[in-house]
């Protein structure tokens, strides 16, 4: 199954959806949402 | 965002940003632009355009006038592109949003950041062409699309199956 999966992916060229996830919570600010 | 933090090759279609548990859930832009490009400068220097790489700097996003933007506490809220942004892994991500402050604009969504260096951040006027402000905070983000896979070989696959 995982060597199907994998050759799949070489042979269509297709991509993989993904999340970056970059940063912490930590401070808040309204930038660069700031309407007003 | 440097690449060390971003770590791929990705064809972004949407950021994501995360409100705080500060404000009101709803700010609105008169018109709202966003360009991304990439640079090579870990800081940020105070000539907005000075820190694209020549040729890389894209509208990805015009909202074409009015637009509101809605998020409730801690919850993150999305803003797909136009334009699909093609990042190539290498050399650093720049984000630039352009709004006026023209009416109606109304409100402000404060969003999570987070420490990440000096000049990480640079704020300045509404069609001035240089920073006034400089951040070490930048927004805690989401970059959704697609990764790039690896190109690779019959032979490389069977060898690393090989190695399991």
């Amino acid at each position: 199954m995982r060597l199907a999966s994998m050759l799949c992916a070489v042979l269509l060229g297709s991509s993989l959806a993904a999340t970056i996830d970059i940063g912490e919570d930590q401070l808040f600010w309204s930038k660069p949402f700031c309407g007003d | 965002m440097l690449d060390s933090e971003i770590g791929n090759a990705v064809q972004i279609q949407s950021i994501s940003f995360k409100r705080s548990t500060f404000g009101v859930d709803t700010a609105t832009f008169a018109d709202l632009n966003i360009y991304m490009g990439h640079g090579t400068a870990d800081q940020l220097n105070p000539v907005f355009l000075n820190n694209y790489l020549p040729g890389t700097r894209t509208q990805v996003f015009d909202s074409g006038g009015i637009i509101t933007l809605t998020a409730g506490m801690n919850e993150w809220f999305t803003i797909n592109l136009d334009t699909p942004y093609w990042y190539s892994g290498v050399n650093n991500l720049i984000i630039e949003f352009e709004w006026p402050s023209d009416e109606p604009s109304e409100g402000s969504l404060y969003i999570w950041h987070w420490q990440a260096g000096t000049n990480r951040a640079i704020f300045g006027p509404f069609g001035s062409t240089t920073a006034d402000e400089f951040e070490t905070t930048v927004p805690h983000l989401r970059l959704n699309g697609n990764l790039e896979l690896q190109t690779d070989t019959f032979g490389s696959i069977k060898a690393r199956f090989a190695e399991d």
